[in-house]
């Protein structure tokens, strides 16, 4: 564990009179499996906004790498090397599965456009991919539409997706919502690999707290907006704030 | 000369309000932008010519009717142009069917009405004079009667229970659903309303501008206005639509040329410094 | 096993461009009057504007009625620099088109600042604003009486004198404009358009420029409306406002949807089917209009992908019929299994 590839260093948010972030500072180091929890509503994917651009934060400052992005449009985080996924899948719906794959690798390695343009159709990430959809356990033809494939294997196909976009982070919503036991395991070989093989920094939001403790090294949990304990999941586990957070709110979950 | 043109200016600005609110009403119950409007406005003109003048109804009773067939054109509408596409995924497929029905109401009262302009008689003859110049009473029957159908259409949507319910229908159809509404019926009732609306809007410009299908061109107008006031609400599409007619009115006083380019220009600026509008709609995408 | 289909695609491809040149280069103009010829003249033209149409709503995703302003502008500029400074149209005609991209660009980076419906109303403002200067500033554009006389194709001593002899120019540009259109689809930029359409957040998050991309579109899709409307203005010797208007804007559109967005192929048969109907339909002449608008709304409710989509189903179809397996590339099987990926 040598610096963090990203840090976030007193980020505040607030819509309207709503905040959402409020002082947050978090560290996520390279081939870290890093948990982010905490209550419905406490501001977890807006922090992945944040984190990725989509959202403009009120003041405060991310690094990644130790550059300052805190400017940066969101197109151009993904650039530097943020990746994320979503809580429902997002993909091209009206392109195929080979289009939806092609945009990463375009960001992965990209060229020219008069290469694009004359060049040959290029598929060197072909073997990669491959690898990546064995590790998870599924398989496709390249040319099927993205409907032809469950809930829980497009959520892998998104990560597959941000790994093959060779990405330095990797923002994981909530991954293993929806799938079944068998798809959860091969989900988490699937982060393993990217944060062991790929030395990616992953930052995850999960409710199952089972899936949390099996694979993060680290834990931050935030409540309304701020960071109420932070820790390996064995201080996390015996961290009052965090239990009064959780229990308290244990009726409606 | 300048007062003139203000009464002017802002009567053509309560037209262009009935259509963008007869726009607007669409948009807050289903989404979808009717490119057919114009032609339910100029719909609206020959309807109420034909009652007039082929039919032989007095005022009292053509008004009235005239509202029921275009009320019931307008449930027509919806269900033959948006019904079928509600699901659609491709959003331009609707504005193309939109289109094409702009097509056919037009061929339509072509075949009927004839291709020559035909001419309305205006209410009362005559012109009056305000602050030294001559006006035609027209322009203060369009002020009076577009107040009067701009409070109606307020009224029902923020007063009345059934404007609410129908904005939670537009809203969340799911939810509106468990109220015991049935979705179906208020889409066709906005629809109604809304070709009723832009209806009497094409009645009143009649007089004016003559019977005649280019009617359908002050859609654009209506357009300009709603996107200036606010996408989406109905109080940014009346001051909006106010504010074309005026700049529309004294455009004359630069070129006569250019005066349409002049009204466009104003609404690009616009779009551009102010994306969002005068005030801001109730239709806000989420991130 | 791959290298044998791929033959197989290849042979078809080699086979359709044949009976294309046949067709189009012999048998159309052998076979048609002066007066039809015109008509096929047209949609030719019809058919460059709308690549840029389908580029834009196809791969985009944004409808637009701007293509008639940029048909003018293009029109205006080549016919305005070949009258008087006497230089060749076709190179006039590429200026035009650059004029055409330029101004697009300019105007794309204020309305790309807008989304989805607002950024339709703002081409149609745009379209009427066009319209109203080409209508107005008669000593350039000749306003509702057009220049007159515009000189026709010419190069290396040819001069095209009849209607045929302009179908065959229009017809080798539409070719060049279709090959070139055809592989942008499968470019890094075609890919980055189709997030944009699709899904405006996978775009940004890896990493494509949402504004550029919206506004690259814009500009190409310029360039095409502007090559069709000089060529426009020298196939007819004629230019006027009148060819510019919002009612031409909604008939492009109509015509690429018709066709089927996705596919240039389906485009031009759109284009074709639309433009040659009144011909075809003689006798409803007084109803055609009528006809067009049922025949959208029923297409839109019934077959939203236009002729292409109902083309590929149907040969879907037949491939199932008898049992004609596709090229495809399996991912996640045992890599023994696979041969692909060199």
């Amino acid at each position: 564990m040598n610096r963090p590839i990203l840090e976030l260093i007193d980020v505040n948010k607030a819509f309207g009179g709503v905040v959402v972030a409020e002082h947050v500072n978090l560290k996520l180091y390279p081939g870290e499996i890093h948990g982010l929890i905490g209550p419905n509503g406490a501001g977890k994917t807006t922090l992945l906004n944040l984190i990725s651009g989509i959202y403009e934060m009120d003041s405060g400052r991310i690094e990644l790498n130790g550059e300052d992005i805190s400017n940066m449009p969101a197109y151009l985080r993904a650039r530097k090397g943020i990746g994320r996924t979503f809580q429902m899948p997002r993909f091209l719906d009206k392109a195929d599965i080979e289009e939806n794959i092609r945009i990463a690798d375009d960001l992965a390695n990209p060229v020219s456009f008069l290469k694009s343009y004359f060049g040959k159709n290029d598929r060197a990430y072909v073997p990669r991919l491959n690898e990546l959809t064995r590790i998870a356990g599924f398989s496709f033809n390249l040319e099927d539409d993205i409907s032809s494939l469950t809930f829980g294997q497009r959520k892998m196909l998104e990560i597959i997706r941000a790994i093959l976009a060779n990405h330095k982070v990797l923002l994981v919503d909530e991954p293993a919502a929806g799938l079944n036991g068998a798809e959860i395991e091969n989900e988490i070989s699937l982060l393993k690999h990217a944060a062991k093989n790929m030395n990616m920094g992953i930052l995850l939001i999960e409710h199952s707290m089972d899936m949390i403790m099996n694979i993060c090294s680290n834990i931050t949990v935030i409540n309304f907006g701020s960071v109420i304990g932070n820790g390996t999941p064995d201080e996390i586990a015996a961290n009052q704030d965090v239990i009064e957070a959780y229990l308290g709110r244990s009726k409606d979950a | 000369m300048y007062l003139q043109l203000l009464i002017v200016g802002i009567a053509m600005g309560m037209i262009y309000a009935l259509l963008s609110l007869g726009i607007v009403l669409l948009v807050r119950a289903v989404g979808v932008l009717n490119f057919a409007e114009g032609q339910l406005f100029m719909l609206g003109a020959y309807v109420t010519f034909c009652l007039t003048y082929q039919v032989g109804m007095p005022l009292w009773l053509m008004i009235p009717i005239a509202v029921v067939i275009l009320f019931l054109f307008g449930v027509l509408f919806m269900f033959s142009i948006y019904w079928p596409l509600r699901k659609s995924t491709w959003s331009a497929t609707i504005i193309i069917s939109c289109l094409g029905a702009s097509s056919v109401i037009s061929e339509l009262v072509k075949v009927i009405w004839g291709n020559n302009p035909l001419v309305y008689a205006p209410l009362i003859k005559g012109t009056v004079k305000i602050g030294g110049v001559n006006l035609e009473y027209q322009y203060l029957i369009i002020i009076a009667v577009c107040i009067l159908m701009i409070f109606l259409i307020q009224m029902l949507f923020d007063k009345m229970y059934v404007g609410r319910i129908m904005q939670a229908a537009a809203q969340n159809k799911y939810a509106a659903g468990l109220l015991g509404v049935s979705a179906t019926l208020t889409v066709a009732a906005t629809y109604g309303i809304s070709a009723a609306l832009v209806g009497i809007g094409g009645w009143l410009v009649a007089p004016l501008f003559l019977v005649r299908t280019g009617l359908s061109d002050f859609l654009l107008k209506g357009f300009a206005g709603m996107v200036i006031g606010g996408y989406g609400s109905v109080k940014g599409a009346v001051i909006g639509s106010i504010l074309v007619g005026i700049i529309e009115s004294y455009a004359v006083l630069l070129t006569t040329t250019y005066q349409n380019a002049i009204v466009f220009l104003v609404l690009i600026v616009f779009l551009v410094i102010k994306p969002d509008g005068l005030i801001k709609g109730k239709i806000s995408e989420k991130a | 096993m791959t290298k044998r289909l791929l033959n197989r695609k290849t042979i078809i491809g080699a086979v359709s461009l044949l009976l294309f040149v046949l067709l189009f280069y012999l048998y159309i103009p052998n076979n048609t009057g002066a007066y039809t010829i015109t008509v096929w003249n047209s949609a030719l033209i019809y058919f460059m504007a709308n690549i840029g149409t389908a580029i834009m709503l196809g791969s985009c995703g944004m409808v637009s009625f701007a293509s008639p302003a940029f048909m003018g502008l293009g029109a205006y500029t080549s016919v305005y620099i070949c009258m008087n400074y006497g230089v060749n149209p076709f190179i006039t005609m590429l200026i035009g088109m650059l004029v055409s991209m330029l101004f697009a660009v300019l105007i794309g980076m204020a309305l790309m600042r807008l989304n989805g419906t607002f950024f339709t109303f703002s081409t149609v403002a745009l379209c009427q604003i066009a319209y109203t200067v080409y209508n107005g500033w008669k000593p350039v554009t000749g306003g509702p009486n057009g220049i007159p006389r515009v000189p026709q194709f010419t190069a290396f001593g040819w001069v095209a004198k009849t209607y045929f002899d302009n179908y065959y120019v229009l017809l080798t540009i539409a070719i060049i404009a279709f090959v070139l259109a055809n592989r942008l689809g499968k470019t890094n930029f075609g890919r980055a358009m189709n997030s944009v359409r699709d899904n405006e957040l996978v775009a940004k998050t890896t990493g494509i420029n949402v504004f550029r991309t919206k506004v690259t579109a814009f500009a190409i899709a310029a360039g095409f409306a502007g090559i069709a409307g000089a060529c426009l203005a020298h196939s007819t010797h004629y230019v006027v406002s009148t060819y510019f208007t919002y009612s031409n804007a909604t008939m492009y559109i109509i015509q690429v949807m018709i066709g089927g967005v996705y596919n240039i192929v389906g485009v031009f048969a759109g284009t074709i089917l639309i433009t040659m109907l009144p011909e075809w339909l003689r006798p409803l002449q007084e109803y055609i209009k009528l006809v067009y608008g049922v025949g959208v709304i029923l297409l839109m409710i019934f077959m939203p992908m236009g002729i292409w989509g109902l083309g590929s189903d149907f040969i879907k179809r037949i491939k199932k019929r008898y049992h004609i397996k596709d090229n495809v590339t399996p991912i996640g099987v045992l890599a023994e299994d696979q041969e692909v990926g060199k």
